[in-house]
């Protein structure tokens, strides 16, 4: 390699450090400005950032441990659910907010947290900032299923009514 | 009888696929645990906390709020927190410090049909509206919360409990549909104004029970068994029963005062009883008492002036009356004929007092 090539290459590896360093130095400022879930193996995730706009942080295992960090929130709009979460096994799923101690704000266009439990595992949700839901789009009205069984009438042998 | 809940099943048209917080299940294994602050759905006829429990199985719901849930203006369905649930196990909904929840239809609904259901409302929580449990059993345990804006806590009468736990709590009769029973238990006072229809109020030891948070009138329509060891406030602010002085009715029951029980009668926003007053403090269609002269009478918060005491006399009429009157300290006891049964004992009742004052 002639020097001048070296010189070039030289010169266009600076370019692209620079560049690459750029782009790593927005993504990351994206990344600490916006809400967001980081995987941290074995279903477990922890959410750092404020809320942006965000997207729906959504996640699907046998088991799933979601915490989140000081500072963490979340919004989304747009009919967008803030988080989905699914376990299909015995271990359940848990969202578990004690790790940002002045509470998480999540706000959502549509469900801000909704967790579902098909393969036995329990359930559990624990938040401690402001969580809301704006529901800016329309869909249309499920039928409630409550109650599901209906109750058979009650009486009370002992039961006196008043005059 | 109870007739189901048939209001509640009808579901045309119902948004209530749009919640806040949504804990689904479907297992017979999975409990839910749900721990939230401020909760708010800006739809309109909404839900803010959603549990769901579909498969059959022995599982837990517990929900514990510390914060305001609400759901959109103007709703009129739809329920700040509701839980769905198949099988048994237990539901509980627990309102701490801070919790304000309001819905549309209720503010909270138990919606297991075959689960033991608590709702407990703790020191500054409370919710505005109604309450809906549909359980085999639903237990209500107040402790010191705040039941100024609950219209009404509906269960289905057999088995179902409303217990005031620790703290003032103060409760409207009418609050409370299809109980069986109310107790204030150890370290709960409850003013209870209005009418409460229960099969049995209970004092256990250690418990109060008032009219009123101040003068009031609490209506019984049930027993009322005043347990050793319990306390009935009765505040006197003038001469007219159930809004200047205490008064608890008991009726289609019987008032049992128990060995060791206690009325505590205090002088309020400054009167002063004077000669020839009389009091009807318990008006009952049967007042039981097994041993009159075991029934404490404090007047320390009711002292009179001087050569004034305090007469205590079961009345036998209509309705049997525990009355209280102020005499002549020197004044002879009323005809035999005006005593139910113990005179010996209202006499007591003065001697006491005597002695407390020359003590």
């Amino acid at each position: 390699m002639k020097s001048t090539d070296i010189s070039r290459f030289g010169t266009r590896l600076a370019t692209t450090t620079a560049l690459v360093s750029l782009a790593f130095a927005y993504g990351a400022r994206n990344t600490a400005r916006a809400g967001v879930c980081v995987p941290g193996g074995g279903g477990t995730y922890s959410c750092v950032g404020p809320a942006g706009p965000d997207v729906t942080q959504s996640f699907s295992n046998t088991g799933i441990s979601v915490t989140t960090t000081p500072g963490f929130g979340l919004s989304t709009g747009g009919g967008q659910l803030g988080f989905s979460i699914f376990s299909t096994g015995a271990a359940g799923l848990s969202f578990d907010d004690s790790g940002n101690p002045a509470g998480s704000a999540i706000t959502s266009g549509y469900e801000a947290i909704r967790a579902v439990s098909t393969g036995g595992g329990p359930i559990s949700i624990n938040t401690g900032g402001p969580v809301s839901s704006t529901y800016t789009i329309q869909e249309t009205p499920h039928t409630v299923l409550l109650p599901l069984t209906p109750l058979a009438a009650v009486t009370s042998p002992s039961r006196r009514m008043g005059p | 009888m109870i007739t189901t809940n048939a209001a509640v099943s009808s579901g045309g048209g119902y948004n209530g696929s749009y919640r806040t917080v949504y804990a689904f299940a479907y297992s017979t294994t999975s409990d839910i645990t749900i721990s939230t602050s401020d909760v708010t759905n800006q739809r309109a006829n909404s839900r803010g906390i959603y549990a769901v429990n579909n498969a059959n199985g022995n599982t837990n719901v517990d929900i514990t709020v510390s914060g305001a849930v609400s759901i959109g203006a103007g709703s009129t369905i739809g329920y700040g927190v509701a839980v769905q649930k198949q099988g048994s196990g237990t539901i509980n909904v627990t309102l701490d410090a801070g919790a304000d929840v309001s819905g549309g239809g209720d503010a909270i609904l138990f919606g297991g049909a075959s689960s033991a259901n608590t709702l407990t409302v703790n020191a500054g929580g409370g919710f505005t509206g109604s309450a809906r449990m549909f359980g085999a059993s639903n237990d209500v345990v107040i402790n010191g919360g705040d039941m100024s804006n609950v219209t009404t806590i509906t269960a289905n009468l057999a088995n179902d409990a409303v217990t005031i736990g620790a703290g003032t709590t103060t409760v409207s009769g009418s609050q409370f549909v299809n109980f069986e029973t109310f107790t204030v238990g150890a370290g709960g006072t409850a003013n209870l104004n209005g009418t409460l229809n229960v099969n049995t109020v209970s004092v256990d030891a250690g418990g109060t029970l008032s009219a009123g948070a101040s003068p009031g009138q609490a209506n019984i329509v049930g027993d009322l068994d005043l347990g050793a060891g319990a306390t009935t406030l009765v505040e006197l602010a003038g001469l007219i029963a159930g809004t200047q002085y205490d008064q608890i009715d008991v009726s289609a029951g019987t008032a049992s005062l128990a060995s060791g029980s206690t009325f505590d009668v205090d002088f309020f926003g400054g009167f002063t009883a004077g000669l020839g007053d009389s009091f009807d403090i318990l008006v009952a269609d049967s007042i039981s008492v097994v041993d009159f002269n075991t029934i404490t009478f404090d007047f320390s918060g009711a002292l009179l002036g001087a050569g004034l005491g305090w007469h205590v006399e079961l009345i036998d009429s209509t309705r049997d009356t525990l009355q209280i009157s102020v005499v002549e300290e020197s004044a002879e006891l009323p005809e035999p004929s005006m005593l139910l049964l113990f005179g010996a004992g209202a006499l007591g009742i003065i001697g006491m007092r005597r002695r407390r004052k020359t003590s």
